[in-house]
């Protein structure tokens, strides 16, 4: 039984449609087989909840990946903070005057923890590379993270998975 | 046709004038109420039907819309409790002026409600900026004004669900009535919170798997327009349960991704809630605002001091200075949400006239442009009065 689709905490993971036995390999039919820990990148940078904004900005500038997960003590997801969401926080007196109340509430907590965002695309570790595909552009992310009850395990990028389907299309 | 074409030139109106107001360092809002304004004087004869129903919905999603994207109890908890008081004392005094104006100009019980509940909303985005230019956002008054009018906002919701309930009465309720109506919002509100923490999650847990198109962003608007009808059912207006409903749904964490908050912030604020504050200024019935009564004159002044003084007041209780208790103060005074609201509910209910208003649109009006002007000012003496201490010593 998939332990997949069920919320986990404080975020949601992807769906599961594999359908075996199947007699056609279709594109489809081929990337429901591979699993998310042959694509996961186990190596990564994460930010902790207590980092402060110039922590995380310096995080920025030395790394140079779009979105980086929060983590709490436990190893446990429980955000992300993206480069858009640090520029909104940096740059907040250019932004629409519509975002001004939420973006300065966050601004006023100065840790990644009040800044994050606290709704991650997630997935679990049964997933295939279809599920990260179809939540990718369902949700116009451009990578998801990997957890195991909660305890982030790695990340999978939209270059990642646009790569391992051009292997399996050979 | 027409009615495409009143939609049209409101929106492209409403964009046009809120993008110079707010280039001007002003609120947007200030230019959407001016295209309504515009378009009441040249298009007199339209049926506004249509344009009521679009405004409608614009309050519901701008209500809607505060609650899913604006009120974060959790992160302002540290603030919470120091803002409690000068929260109690702004609104007190704010809505007692409101009251206290309406009697002495002989309105009725109901009406002086209906203007004290608008007089009590704060809207702090209109000073955010400000707050940040002069590096004041962190400071001690920047972070209460948010935390208080965040609390406002909730205070606001809870007084607009008594008063139009007791607006339903036709009369000023016996105790039994005020029992019934606080049974009635207390079940509304539990009713809300089981939705909120058993049913939608697991609702947006099968949604998630849909295959359809947009399933996610569907249901959260189809969750805002159902709590809104739900308050209805419990004779509370629409706009309550709209933000009760955003409130909620802020805290599933599928519901609040990005890509769906995004989807409907451009909902809201690029289609919906233009209209609601065109139509605000639609239906200002100019003519008052032409012979600036005496009426007129004290609703802005009264509304404006009694946030003034009851926002300084609460702030020398919880220890600010009184440089600081000032930018405090004035903090609270700007209008350009609820308030609004408010009138428009009391004004399609029959029970506030054109009088009341179009006074309170105005005093709108000025506290969305007075109101930086007069932050600046304080934060301008402040500074000045702190370098000569210290070139002083």
């Amino acid at each position: 039984m998939s332990k997949m689709n069920k919320i986990k905490g404080k975020f949601f993971t992807g769906s599961n449609n594999s359908k075996t036995g199947e007699d056609k390999p279709s594109m489809s039919n081929r990337c429901q087989r591979i699993g998310i820990n042959d694509i996961i990148k186990k190596d990564i940078v994460t930010l902790s909840e207590g980092d402060l904004i110039e922590d995380i900005i310096n995080v920025f500038t030395k790394h140079r990946f779009h979105t980086y997960p929060v983590i709490n003590d436990k190893g446990n997801l429980t955000g992300v903070i993206t480069q858009n969401l640090i520029l909104k926080i940096i740059l907040l007196d250019i932004m629409p005057q519509t975002d001004h109340t939420d973006l300065a509430v966050k601004s006023l907590s100065n840790d990644a923890k009040g800044i994050m965002d606290p709704h991650p695309v997630t997935v679990n570790l049964d997933s295939n590379l279809c599920d990260v595909a179809k939540l990718m552009v369902k949700h116009n992310v451009n990578q998801v993270f990997a957890v195991d009850n909660g305890r982030l395990v790695g990340i999978v990028s939209k270059l990642d998975v646009i790569n391992e389907i051009s292997k399996i299309r050979g | 046709m027409e009615n495409i074409l009143i939609i049209f030139v409101i929106l492209i109106l409403a964009k046009v004038l809120g993008e110079f107001f707010e280039r001007i360092g002003f609120s947007s809002i200030l230019g959407e109420i001016f295209a309504g304004i515009i378009l009441s004087l040249f298009l007199l004869s339209q049926d506004p039907e249509t344009f009521s129903f679009l405004a409608e919905l614009g309050a519901i999603f701008l209500l809607f819309t505060a609650g899913y994207k604006e009120v974060h109890l959790q992160e302002l908890r540290s603030a919470s409790k120091k803002a409690i008081i000068p929260t109690i004392t702004q609104i007190l005094l704010a809505f007692s002026s409101g009251f206290i104006l309406g009697l002495i100009f002989n309105f009725q019980i109901l009406e002086s409600l209906f203007m004290a509940v608008a007089f009590s909303a704060t809207s702090i985005g209109v000073l955010v900026k400000i707050l940040i230019d002069y590096n004041y956002l962190s400071s001690k008054p920047g972070s209460l004004m948010l935390t208080s009018a965040i609390f406002d906002d909730i205070a606001g919701i809870f007084m607009l669900s008594i008063v139009v309930t007791v607006a339903e009465l036709q009369h000023l309720p016996s105790f039994s009535q005020i029992l019934t109506i606080f049974a009635k919002l207390a079940f509304f509100m539990l009713s809300m919170a089981v939705l909120g923490l058993k049913i939608y999650p697991k609702l947006f847990d099968y949604i998630h798997k849909m295959h359809i198109k947009e399933s996610i962003f569907s249901f959260v608007i189809i969750i805002a327009l159902f709590s809104a009808y739900f308050a209805e059912a419990f004779e509370l207006h629409a706009v309550i349960g709209a933000f009760v409903g955003g409130i909620i749904l802020s805290r599933i964490p599928i519901a609040k991704i990005e890509d769906v908050q995004s989807k409907v912030s451009g909902l809201s604020y690029g289609m919906f809630t233009p209209l609601f504050f065109a139509y605000i200024g639609f239906t200002v019935d100019l003519s008052v605002l032409e012979t600036t009564s005496l009426f007129t004159v004290l609703v802005v002044v009264m509304a404006l001091f009694g946030k003034l003084v009851g926002g300084f007041i609460g702030s020398k209780i919880v220890g600010l200075d009184s440089s600081d208790s000032l930018i405090f103060g004035i903090g609270v005074m700007p209008r350009a949400g609820i308030e609004l609201v408010v009138i428009t509910v009391g004004r399609n209910r029959g029970i506030i006239g054109d009088e009341i208003y179009s006074a309170i649109v105005l005093m709108v009006i000025v506290s969305i442009i007075v109101s930086p002007m007069l932050l600046k000012f304080a934060i301008n003496a402040k500074e000045k009065s702190s370098f000569t201490s210290s070139s002083n010593p």
